[in-house]
């Protein structure tokens, strides 16, 4: 885990020149919310999209902060994805990248529970494209409830 | 001989709109603080996490107060930037180092990077910058360096696409236009194009970053290359919102430009 890290320092250093060189897993994250307390069985399958991609404005040429943190969430969760298939799920409950998701989710959410206690969970699809164009979303993980 | 007086014209330039660039960023970085502050996503807390026995430390060094700190450093080192033409050469040189210093930060920070190219092109720039304008001598390295960073940039990206079976095919041009999370809604929510238009647009991207070393052999190829990257970078403004992305180019483009201009015997 220490040399990911490291490597974090040394990243911008090392110009990257691979900007959409491949199709991308296109993430997306989906979410549940319950009453805090109120106990879901299996049987609650609806996930709902998370909708936070901030709009075009013409200011943002010069300044964009929505729209670069949300790049920056992009980035992140294409991390968590490549993470969740390397190491185990008990152990990704507790890395960086899961535990900043979390917290993105959680603050999202909590203007749609109007500031009553929740429980919620996310899950993550990435974009899956088959030989003949069409393109699948696919579970790639799916968390515990949580707390707000 | 090119006069030392110009190679130092070119860099002013270049500083100044690194100074702009940096500037827009940390503006930026300000409206951002309920992301990276204690009780956000990116807080020191959650960023500790990975860093095992040195936890303690990182919470320390990434903690709200750093970060501010950096923040406000960044903000003063642009303006002081921008108005170096009335300030002395060592404030423009502790300038570019506290820029050069706080966008690694920012970028260790944010776990690599925030912003991806534009963040590494910004600490290229600055370190290119601050080398001219420590040691005069390699002034002119120094833009040949921004130079290479800025056709490298391109014509590598360009390789990696000719050798992607997804780019020749203008699979890969569909799934970003399509389905890239990246892609802004709103104004430009682009309506699906005919597979043709995919594969002729791809083909146009493939080429025009594969042949960009090509600005180095004229004038008008020069010219053609920087306005039309300027349009490309622009569009990737509207698509995706890639702000940052254009400005730090744009200052990059002057390096290209007297460098391409040595080149050709036209200075």
């Amino acid at each position: 885990m220490l040399d990911g890290v490291w490597a974090n320092w040394f990243r911008l250093w090392i110009p990257s020149w691979r900007f959409f060189d491949e199709v991308g897993s296109a993430p997306k994250i989906f979410f549940q919310i319950r009453p805090r307390g109120e106990v879901t069985g299996d049987s609650n399958t609806i996930w709902e999209p998370l909708q936070d991609k901030p709009g075009f404005r013409a200011i943002g040429l010069f300044f964009n902060p929505s729209g670069n943190i949300y790049h920056c969430r992009s980035n992140l969760i294409e991390r968590l994805a490549l993470e969740s298939q390397i190491v185990q799920s008990t152990e990704l409950e507790n890395s960086t990248s899961y535990l900043i998701l979390a917290d993105w989710v959680r603050s999202n959410l909590k203007p749609l529970a109007h500031d009553s206690e929740f429980e919620f969970r996310f899950k993550l699809t990435v974009l899956t494209i088959s030989g003949d164009g069409q393109a699948h979303d696919t579970d790639v993980l799916a968390s515990t409830w949580m707390t707000a | 001989m090119i006069a030392f007086e110009s190679v130092q014209m070119i860099l002013f330039w270049t500083q100044l709109l690194a100074g702009l660039a940096c500037l827009l960023q940390t503006l930026e970085y300000l409206a951002l603080r309920s992301y990276w502050s204690n009780s956000g996503p990116w807080s020191a807390k959650n960023l500790s996490a990975e860093y095992g026995r040195f936890r303690a430390l990182a919470r320390i060094g990434f903690s709200q107060h750093v970060l501010e700190l950096m923040i406000a450093a960044r903000f003063a080192a642009s303006i002081f930037l921008l108005g170096s033409f009335l300030a002395p050469q060592i404030v423009t040189s502790l300038s570019l180092a506290a820029l050069a210093l706080s966008t690694l930060y920012i970028a260790v920070r944010f776990r690599g990077s925030f912003n991806g190219g534009s963040d590494s092109m910004t600490f290229h720039v600055l370190l290119s910058c601050l080398v001219a304008s420590l040691w005069p001598h390699l002034a002119l390295t120094s833009v040949h360096y921004i130079t290479a960073l800025v056709v490298l940039s391109y014509f590598v990206g360009g390789i990696v696409k000719l050798r992607s079976a997804n780019w020749r095919s203008g699979l890969a041009l569909k799934a970003i236009f399509e389905h890239s999370q990246a892609r802004h809604a709103g104004l430009l929510s682009l309506r699906p194009l005919s597979a043709n238009s995919y594969l002729l647009i791809s083909w146009l991207i493939i080429g025009w970053e594969c042949l960009f070393p090509a600005a180095l052999l004229n004038s008008s190829l020069l010219w053609f290359f920087l306005i039309s990257g300027g349009v490309f970078h622009f569009a990737n403004f509207l698509v995706f919102g890639l702000n940052r992305f254009f400005w730090i180019w744009l200052a990059a483009y002057l390096a290209v430009y007297l460098s391409a201009t040595l080149r050709n015997g036209n200075w």
